[in-house]
């Protein structure tokens, strides 16, 4: 089972004003318009909310072939956009957790179904 | 506030034109609607062009200026706006706000863009700037995948069909084979439809609008300025609305729907003064199919989650509850993105006047929506045919 406690963690941002977190670091944070931010790891995860094959990446991504792209919400509240290492049966709802050891590059979240809870 | 009216129009077919350059399809189109219009060249105080890529595609900028001075327009503002796939309607609207306020009498509209030249990775590329690069875009995520994964969730929510969303593709291709300016209509069955090639899953190759190149235009202007001896009817701009939202798909609560378009019907439904009841039909930015379904529904012309059935039940055809997309649309017509918005005006001016080639019978009330990006801008129209 994996738990909160347990999960890989995601580092994200966080505004040191009003403690708005985002997946990327903002040149000022939209919702206080401060520009100071601390790293913050958070629990990696979440459920699906949705994912697609892509079969016609643009350029920057063709040596890839196709690949899995799903929006994951995480339990803390946060919708992440990144990869997924997909099964076809995956379905929406399904619980994920971030892949750390599985990054296909290193700046985009993977995250896995986790099938075993 | 002055009441706009349209008082020409003017389009390219959309579809692939080898060996045009993008500003002589522009010029074209300008040139038929100013022809159209009646109006001296010297009332024309602005010139707006709706453009996307044009610059990554063609190597060209200023587009405007080079199109108006082809036209014997110079002295001028002539400005290209840039709204993605939006940047035909977001021309159109800067024009209806000159009119409106009294800066000018009389405004081209044009929208153009050429394609085809382009291979499909390069034109994915190109349509990718217009997603947020820095988020979305470095997962990979295409606007086909965006789309995908809205599909997705529409299915297992409301659950739409395969079959259901394959009756929208029928439908505009189908619509397209009617269409002269119209680039891929098609008789299909929905074993073509479910055969075709896989994009982006559940996404397949004719849930898909075909690149395109192409250009239209409008002359809009002052009642005042209406050529008196016109026998066409008097095409007035009922609403004329834009809107943004959000260009991650991280900050979108909802992946069935695009608040930008929620937000801009309910904008145009307040300055016409209409309710959805008393549109007769809509061109809508059908760029993939679910894309049709979703827009209906956030349009507020077909209730939330029934956009699938709605389509199969043929209740958005001819002889529907509402009719979207009779010039079928996207899918069919082409998208040259930049032209895509003027492109959906000049469908429903011909509508209102009663000359399109799939006309819908007694068409009084028009609307487009024209949606760029990852919804990041709308814009909302309503035209309506004098009495």
């Amino acid at each position: 089972m994996i738990s909160a406690a347990t999960a890989p963690a995601l580092a994200v941002f966080q505004c040191q004003s009003c403690q708005t977190l985002t997946q990327r670091k903002p040149i000022v944070c939209a919702h206080c318009l401060q520009p100071t931010f601390q790293t913050k790891h958070v629990a990696a995860t979440g459920v699906l909310a949705s994912w697609t094959t892509v079969r016609k990446p643009p350029l920057r991504f063709k040596a890839e072939g196709a690949y899995h792209v799903g929006v994951f919400d995480l339990d803390n509240g946060m919708r992440i956009c990144g990869r997924l290492l997909s099964a076809p049966s995956d379905r929406l709802g399904d619980r994920v957790v971030l892949v750390k050891d599985e990054l296909i590059q290193t700046d985009i979240p993977t995250f896995k179904v986790a099938r075993d809870g | 506030m002055r009441d706009v009216y349209v008082a020409g129009i003017g389009s390219t077919t959309f579809g692939k034109h080898a060996g045009r350059s993008i500003e002589s399809l522009a010029v074209d189109a300008s040139a038929k609607a100013m022809v159209e219009s009646g109006i001296d060249r010297a009332r024309i105080g602005a010139v707006y062009l709706g453009n996307f890529i044009s610059g990554p595609l063609n190597g060209k900028e200023v587009l405007a200026g080079l199109v108006a001075e082809q036209l014997g327009l110079q002295g001028i503002p002539c400005t290209k706006v840039e709204g993605a796939c939006a940047s035909g309607g977001i021309a159109m609207r800067h024009a209806c706000l000159m009119v409106a306020s009294g800066m000018c009498d009389a405004v081209l509209v044009v929208g153009v863009e050429t394609m085809t030249h382009a291979s499909t990775p390069e034109v994915t590329s190109a349509l990718n700037c217009a997603m947020d690069n820095e988020y979305d875009g470095l997962s990979g995520l295409t606007f086909p995948g965006l789309f995908g994964l809205a599909w997705r969730a529409h299915a297992q929510r409301y659950g739409t069909t395969r079959e259901d969303i394959a009756s929208v593709v029928i439908k505009n291709k189908a619509y397209g084979l009617k269409n002269p300016l119209a680039q891929m209509g098609a008789d299909l069955s929905i074993e073509q439809v479910c055969a075709s090639a896989m994009i982006a899953d559940p996404l397949q190759l004719f849930d898909c609008c075909p690149p395109s190149d192409g250009a239209a235009a409008l002359l809009v202007c002052t009642k005042e300025l209406l050529p008196a001896n016109s026998n066409k009817p008097r095409v007035r701009v009922m609403a004329s609305v834009q809107t943004s939202g959000s260009a991650r798909i991280s900050n979108h609560p909802d992946l069935c729907s695009f608040d930008a378009t929620v937000l801009a019907a309910q904008q145009a439904y307040k300055q016409s003064g209409l309710q959805p009841a008393g549109i007769d039909l809509v061109e809508l930015h059908d760029c993939f199919s679910i894309a049709e379904i979703i827009d209906s529904e956030d349009l507020g012309l077909v209730p939330r989650g029934e956009g699938g059935r709605w389509a199969a039940q043929g209740r958005t055809g001819m002889q529907g509850d509402v009719v979207i997309n009779p010039s079928g649309g996207l899918l069919a017509k082409g998208h040259p993105v930049g032209a895509t918005g003027v492109g959906q005006m000049v469908e429903v001016v011909l509508q209102l006047r009663g000359e399109h080639a799939n006309q819908v019978a007694n068409a009084g009330i028009g609307m487009t929506h024209n949606l760029g990006g990852t919804g990041v801008a709308c814009t909302v129209h309503i035209l309506g045919r004098d009495a």
